[in-house]
């Protein structure tokens, strides 16, 4: 290791790291990001709908009544 | 008779991975260890990467070829598994071959530009450039730009299965250029430097400079296989939340409610 990690090349291996881990973080951030919204507005709409279904049964449930 | 038989079972083997609740269940029970098995062969391979011996002859420049080389791997890999994903796609009409593909094609994008510009930051001090049209260069430059084509295709049509199609076709097509970048440094004469690795024979790298590039090389592919599980997980929660949203505007009567071009899976 020693001092060949910031010698002539630091300029060249160092950012070649960064960019690496820049593109991999980016993947992964932009990914779990958007299963985190999807989810969420999954159940959202979901329960939205849920919602509606029971207040339309008891609804019909009144009606019949 | 055997073949008759043997193509309808392979169809049903194909097809039993084709309902997203399986899916999901497997892609949730396999991701937790993909991530752990991809901390592990990356820390390990980090670590091999800065402890290695430096090039005689290139110095500390030599551990670009940790990140790179991995990158140049996963370019072609990821271009290979969308072929194999679209062909899947074409011949079997497999909704998650589809959904494979167009999760792939970003994450295969980015690695073809990390390859590139990676290549570009040892070019300048090895070879005196940060560029040359060379045939393996301009090769990987093609490849980037093919990713960049199945991208754009896939959403330029308002009936999504039609622009799925055409960009099936595309990776197809674009195949052709995946055998063209392995052999262009035989075929051409290239200031790229030929096969240390993958040739006939013991690789020309030392072992211990070979065993952190293998380590890493181990740890990009088992990224790239869990980040194609998640976006995969994306592409399907996001074709279910669109079905959703079409099914409650045509219960109120709105029209184009019905307009999702998304196949309708069975959910589980």
């Amino acid at each position: 290791m020693g001092n060949e990690l910031f010698g002539e090349y630091a300029a060249y291996v160092w950012p070649s790291y960064g960019l690496t881990l820049l593109v991999m973080v980016g993947l992964l951030a932009v990914s779990l990001t958007r299963l985190k919204r999807l989810k969420r507005d999954l159940r959202a709409l979901e329960q939205a709908q849920g919602g509606r279904r029971r207040r339309r049964s008891a609804a019909d449930a009144d009606e019949e009544a | 008779m055997s073949t008759q038989a043997a193509a309808p079972r392979k169809t049903r083997s194909l097809h039993r991975f084709a309902n997203p609740g399986r899916f999901l269940r497997l892609a949730d029970a396999t991701l937790p260890w993909l991530w752990m098995a991809c901390a592990l062969a990356l820390a390990v391979g980090l670590v091999g990467a800065f402890t290695a011996p430096v090039d005689y002859q290139q110095g500390a420049s030599v551990r670009i070829m940790y990140v790179h080389v991995p990158a140049a791997w996963l370019a072609m890999f990821t271009y290979t598994t969308i072929a194999v994903a679209s062909a899947v796609a074409l011949v079997w009409r497999h909704p998650l071959a589809d959904l494979a593909a167009r999760a792939a094609s970003p994450v295969g994008a980015s690695f073809t530009l990390l390859c590139l510009v990676t290549g570009s930051l040892w070019g300048k001090p090895m070879w005196g450039t940060w560029w040359v049209w060379d045939a393996r260069l301009t090769s990987v430059l093609v490849l980037f730009f093919l990713y960049l084509g199945h991208m754009a295709i896939a959403n330029a049509f308002d009936d999504a299965g039609r622009g799925r199609r055409a960009a099936a076709i595309l990776a197809l097509v674009g195949f052709v250029n995946v055998p063209i970048i392995k052999f262009s440094v035989d075929w051409w004469n290239t200031l790229h430097q030929t096969a240390s690795v993958s040739r006939i024979g013991a690789p020309a790298i030392h072992s211990s400079m070979l065993w952190p590039l293998l380590t890493m090389a181990l740890g990009f592919t088992l990224f790239f296989a869990a980040i194609l599980l998640v976006r995969m997980k994306n592409e399907l929660l996001g074709q279910r939340l669109r079905n959703l949203r079409a099914a409650s505007l045509q219960r109120r009567g709105e029209p184009g409610a019905a307009a999702t071009g998304q196949p309708a899976h069975a959910e589980s």
